[in-house]
Formats: C-alpha cells, structure tokens, sequence
C-alpha cells in the first residue's frame, strides 16, 4: 500500500508547501495548539461556519492531503482520534448543566460524536464509501491503516483516505495528564507539551512516481502476553514475518516524550538490539497526543521522498547518508506499542 | 480468504440480564421500556427509557468483581455480556491471551464523567473517575476482566458503532490476522444523550412504533452485546461448536446530512448492497430483516425505501426489536446481532411491536406476531448512524457438509 498524498495541521507550519523544519515553533505554554491556516482556502466558508476547530482543521488535513494526490473524492475515509470532539462535549456538557435539562440547542450534542470529521468529510466530498471512526488510545492511528489494508484486500484497486486527529482544552489536557502522567518532559533541551493536530494520507495499492512512501507493516501490541518474553522478542518477530531485520532499518523515528517512566522502552532498546540504529523523535515539534503518530508518518513519508532527514529531529549526532526503511514506534505507558514500517518507494 | 463463524454470544438489556432471559421476553412479547427517570441527573421530564433495573454495585456482583472505583456502568454491563459470550467455550489462558476484542461505543464512560463534571470544573475531583472517560476503556476493562490481549481496538461511528466492529472483526479473521476475538458494544443512559436526543426534538413521550404511520420518535435505552467471532480451523482446533456464520457485511455512507437519512434512503441501500455482494447471496435468500427501526418518521421511511428497492416485490419478513430493548446506540447493532443469530437458532422471528398502520408512502408491515418459521437460512441486521454511517450484516445458518 503507498502514499500517494499527504496534509498535515499542526504546531509546525505543516500546510505550508514544501515546509520540512527549516524553521520551527515550541511554546512556553502547557498546551501547543496548532497553527491555523486561512480555512476558507480550503474549505467553503458557508459548509464550516458552525464546525469546531477539531473539524476544521481535520478536514483541512483531508483536503490537503487529496489535493496533494489529485483526487477529488476517495473511496473510502478511514480515521482514528483518542478523544473525538472533546470541545462540542464539553459545550453541550455546559448547556446540560446549566439549564438542568429542558429543550437544549442541538448543534454541539450533533458534534460531539467521534464520526464527526469522517462524516463532514463525507458530505463535503460527496463520499458514500466505506467509513470508520477508531478510538482506542494511541492505536487510534494504527488500527485505520490496519482497516485501510483489510479494506484493500476485500476491494482491490480502491483508494483509501486515512487519518489521525486529535484537539486539546484545558479539560482534556487534565484528562491527558492522568493518562501520560503530570509532565511529559524535556528531550535533548526541547520541552515536550500537550498538543493537538491531524493528518491525512491518501493510500492505494499501485505506485506512482508521486508516491512518497510504501507502508510495509502496522501493527497495535499489548505487550503482556504470555507468549511474549520481551520487546525486543516481539520486535524481531514482526521483522521476521516482513522477511526483514534488525539492520535493515535505517532511522528508528519514536514517540519519547521526555517522560523517564515513558521513554524506559526506547532507552532500553537503545542499550539491546536498536543500539546501532540512530533515533529521531518529533514530539517536540508536534505535541504529546494519542494521534501524534500520524504526525510522525507524515515527517517519514516526507523523509523519505526527500531522502533527507530534518536536523531538529535528530536525536543523537548521526551523519545521514541514505533511508530506506523508518520503522515509527510509539509506546505507552510501557506496556502498548504502536509500530508503523515505511520503505522507500 | 476464510469463512467466518459465530461461536459464542452474550447479551444484557433493558429486557433480561443473559441471553436466555431476552429470548423468554422476545417470545413473551414483553417490552423493556418504562416511563421513568432511572436516577439520570439533569433531566427536567421523565422520557420512556429502557433502562436496566439495576445499579453499579449489582452490576458488579452480576460481573463477579469486586466493586471498585473508576468503572463507568458502559464498562461493567460489556463485561457482564462479553464474560457470557465466552462463557460456554472453555479455552485456556492461552486461548484467551491470543484472543482479540473490538468494541463499538458512543457513550464511553460519559455516566462517570457527567456525574462528576461539575466537580472536575472545580479541580475537586479524584482523576480516577475521569480514567473511564473515553471510548477505549470499555475495551480495556472488558480486557482486563478477560485476560484477553490478542487485538484491542474500539470503534465509535454512533449508532452503528458495535455493528461496525463485528464487520471490521469478521474482515480480522477473514484475512488472517486473528483466530478468534470477541466484537460488540457498549452503551448505557446518560443524561449527555437523553438531553441530546431531546434537543433533536426526537424523543417519543410514549413507546415507540417502528415502521407506523403515526410513529413519533425514539426511546433511548442501555445494554451490551458480544459475539464470539473465530475462523474454522480455531473451532476445530479446540473442538468448539459452530452457531452459525458471519457471511457477509457492508458499510457506506449515506453523505446526506448529520443527523438525517436521504429521502431516497441511499446509504442504507448501499450497505444493504455491499452485505449482499460480500455474502455472495441473492436479495430473495434474505428470510429476516432485523430493521434498524427506530421509531423516528425519518428513519423507518428511508429505510423502508432502500429495502423495497433491494428486494423489489419478495421483501423478507421484517421488525424492528426497539421497541423491546430501546434504542442502545452504539450497542444496539450487538444486541440485533445476537437477536439475529437467535431468530436462525430458533428458527423464529421477532415481532414488531405496537404497530398497527402501516405508512402511507409505502405499503409494507413489520411481521407482528412471534412467528415459529421454517427455514430461517439467512438474517439481514441493519444499524444506521449519526454521520449517514450504514452498516448491514448478513448472519446465515451454517450449511454442514
């Protein structure tokens, strides 16, 4: 499966073209929102009027990334988001709470649901295809490119477009600090905050001298299984089944936070079989989110089109010469781990 | 590509706790909805809700847990279905280690969260309540009470999010990246979604009527349904017994408006299309539809609409089981896949109840009886959702070689 198109909102200016780090921003505040483009670019003023930023600026992503791949309309919209339309649930939560009940205006109850994207989506592009919404944590991502395959398998020579959201409020950022802990942390001297954002890829099954990369394997694990002994047990075993291994891996691009019980499994890594592997992270640049691994596909595809790799994501001093294969982990909380294997096209 | 079997089912609603106390209320004719306020906050009138008559300590007793915090009611009525689904299979820690779960959900742990809201504004709240509040962790508690680690993933497309996480269950195993898991939902009643549905102006103040002329709305409810899903080689491998088949399922949808369906019911035909050409089955080898049937006068007109065009002139018997259990959102498209799989195994079909005019736009009636019918080969189960999000599953009696 390749991508064939990419689109990106976030802290960094993502949705400009071109744009690959030659500058970049970091905040001194607990959360890094994103940065905003000019909707109505993207998006006909008279359709957004009453969405949420989360909407607008995921269907922004969407739109980006279709543009970028010279498709109208897609087959079939596959998303994850680890907490939906936070911002909509909290207002409608409000009004309930306010007025105790009675006859509550309807718009933020409507844009609470987690479809929400994936509909508007759907109804802006006139798309009456396949359409999931995944919500489970930091696999949200990974198990809507883990769909877009089995989708590919049952409809050969469809397009799949596939995204990953997620926005931030002060509420959600509390709930967040249970879930990673009270801080995320610091990584090489850069702050690691909460943050939001979205990205989107249009994926199909023939390569294309526009392609940006080849997904060669997802996969969401529950470490904690009788039959697994180790990460790096599970590791090799998914290589194996690729026909690849450890050494085949240029770049290892991982979700450390900065957080020391959080990035235990990287260093641990780092100290076993990834020792001669150089590390890059990216979540100084795009903020601590359940989704922020689709940030990360977005840095990779780009990587690898470019064949260059952006100093500012350098985790130790290494001197590029070549990346084929980037292999994006993500853990949490030890004990789950999100694993995405990109090759160059 | 491989087939798709049903192994073990679970279930808990508004009309009974297990499996067989909603077959008895099925037969019996007995509805679930009643007129009250079941302990939501934040509600000014008592709507018709089916509601489970029994609070967070009984559900944890009915779960076999010990009772403790940061379990939301969505969480504990999944595990009460999902530990009966796996219930008669007897596989071992292992079995159960490699076993996957897929969860449709739109509430989550929203009855924890809004019941401590206000606290949380005030920073006076234990973060612990706060853990259940997104769709996730319905998954991970069911997972967590199981030992199950094989796969763990959540869906939330609204109302048809469990019906959605059975077909994306049935595409794991059909394509080899599972042997067995379990998929189905979870909602319970929230004052969030009551007070929602009302600002939709969609409620019914009395029990719903499915597919009739002077129908007036929904009546929310709660519960959970698992099925166990497996591939052949697993059921044999461990000398298990096949229920029946997961043939076929569709998704589409409908791009018509958020909360409303196409006049011309266009994604419903789309998914119903879909299930059809994935179980490789004529429309004619449909012997039961369990509708989606919610009661609202948008709804049940569209869906009509895309059934006739998809059957033409031998439309299946059809009803809509709302009326019994409520509409469970996320849920409901697991409990209509355990109803569905009951009609084959009992070679019956549910009735719709409290209809008596059909609408005038479309000369069809819900079957209104229980009906003891020979044979009930093929089921079709609709869930349609918030977002124009359609799905369609086809469960079929399995054919013994």
């Amino acid at each position: 499966m390749y991508i064939s198109g990419i689109g990106c909102i976030s802290a960094q200016k993502t949705f400009e073209e071109n744009y690959f780090f030659s500058d970049y921003n970091f905040t001194s505040n607990e959360i890094f929102k994103c940065l905003e483009p000019i909707y109505s670019k993207y998006i006909n003023p008279s359709f957004s009027r009453r969405l949420s930023r989360l909407v607008k600026f995921s269907m922004t992503g969407a739109i980006l990334a279709l543009n970028d791949a010279c498709i109208k309309v897609p087959d079939a919209i596959i998303s994850g988001t680890g907490l939906g339309c936070i911002e909509d649930t909290e207002k409608f939560m409000g009004y309930v709470l306010m007025e105790e009940g009675g006859l509550l205006s309807p718009t933020p109850f409507i844009q609470s649901t987690h479809n929400t994207v994936n509909s508007q989506l759907a109804l802006y592009l006139k798309c009456r295809g396949y359409n999931i919404t995944y919500s489970h944590r930091i696999f949200s991502f990974e198990q809507a490119i883990v769909d877009a395959f089995l989708l590919l398998s049952d409809n050969p020579g469809k397009n799949v477009l596939a995204g990953g959201f997620d926005e931030i409020t002060e509420n959600s950022q509390r709930i967040k600090n249970i879930y990673f802990g009270k801080k995320t942390g610091n990584i090489n001297g850069y702050n690691v905050r909460d943050g939001e954002g979205a990205a989107f890829f249009l994926l199909k099954e023939e390569k294309d001298s526009s392609c940006y990369a080849k997904i060669i394997a997802v996969e969401t694990i529950r470490i904690g299984n009788l039959k697994v002994k180790s990460i790096s047990e599970v590791l090799e075993n998914i290589l194996e089944k690729y026909r690849l291994d450890i050494s085949d891996i240029d770049y290892i691009l991982t979700g450390m936070n900065g957080n020391i019980v959080n990035d235990e499994p990287y260093l641990d890594l780092k100290k076993g079989i990834l020792a001669d592997i150089p590390y890059l992270f990216y979540k100084h640049l795009s903020g601590e989110y359940f989704t922020s691994s689709s940030f990360a596909m977005w840095c990779a595809s780009k990587m690898l089109k470019t064949q260059s790799i952006p100093q500012i994501m350098n985790y130790e001093n290494h001197v590029f010469s070549k990346v084929e294969h980037i292999l994006l982990l993500n853990f949490f909380r030890k004990r789950d781990l999100s694993f995405l294997l990109l090759e160059k096209c | 590509m491989r087939k798709v079997y049903v192994t073990g089912i679970g279930v808990i609603s508004a009309i009974g706790k297990d499996v067989a106390a909603n077959y008895q209320s099925l037969i019996a004719m007995r509805p679930g909805i009643q007129t009250k306020s079941f302990g939501l906050p934040y509600l000014q009138e008592c709507f018709p809700l089916a509601g489970i008559e029994m609070n967070n300590s009984q559900l944890f007793e009915l779960a076999e847990m010990r009772k403790r915090r940061g379990y939301s009611r969505t969480a504990l009525l999944g595990i009460i279905a999902a530990k009966e689904a796996l219930s008669t299979l007897d596989l071992t820690e292992e079995n159960l280690q490699e076993t996957g779960i897929i969860s449709g959900t739109s509430v989550g742990g929203m009855d924890k969260t809004e019941s401590h809201y206000s606290l949380m504004k005030q920073d006076r709240i234990n973060s612990i309540h706060l853990t259940s509040h997104d769709c996730g962790d319905l998954t991970e508690k069911i997972a967590q009470a199981l030992n199950i680690y094989g796969y763990l993933s959540t869906i939330s497309t609204a109302c048809s999010s469990a019906a959605n996480a059975i077909m994306v269950g049935a595409k794991l195993i059909k394509y080899n990246k599972l042997e067995r898991l379990i998929a189905g939902g979870s909602d319970s009643l929230t004052s969030f979604t009551v007070n929602g549905f009302n600002s939709l102006t969609i409620l019914s103040k009395t029990m719903c009527k499915p597919f009739d002329e002077h129908r007036d709305g929904i009546n929310l409810g709660e519960g959970a349904a698992y099925i166990v899903l497996e591939s052949e080689e697993s059921v044999i491998r461990r000398g298990g017994k096949i229920l029946c088949e997961l043939q076929g399922y569709g998704n589409a949808c409908d791009a018509f408006h958020q909360t409303a369906m196409s006049a011309d019911g266009a994604g419903p035909f789309l998914s119903m299309q879909e299930a059809l050409k994935s179980a490789e089955l004529a429309a004619e080898k449909i012997d039961y539809i369990n509708a989606h049937g919610t009661g609202t006068s948008n709804n049940d007109l569209s869906e009509l609409i895309a059934v006739e065009k998809i059957f033409k002139d031998k439309v299946p018997s059809f009803s809509s089981t709302k009326q019994y259990t409520g509409h469970c959102l996320g849920a409901s498209g697991g409990i209509e896949a355990v109803f569905s799989i009951l009609s084959i195994l009992n070679k019956v079909v549910f009735p719709n109840l409290n209809f008596s005019t059909p609408m005038k736009e479309i000369n069809l009636s819900p079957v209104v009886n229980v009906s003891f019918e020979t044979p009930i080969r093929n089921v079709l189960s609709n869930s349609f959702g918030f977002g124009g999000n359609n799905t369609s599953l086809i469960f079929s009696k399995r054919v013994e070689n």
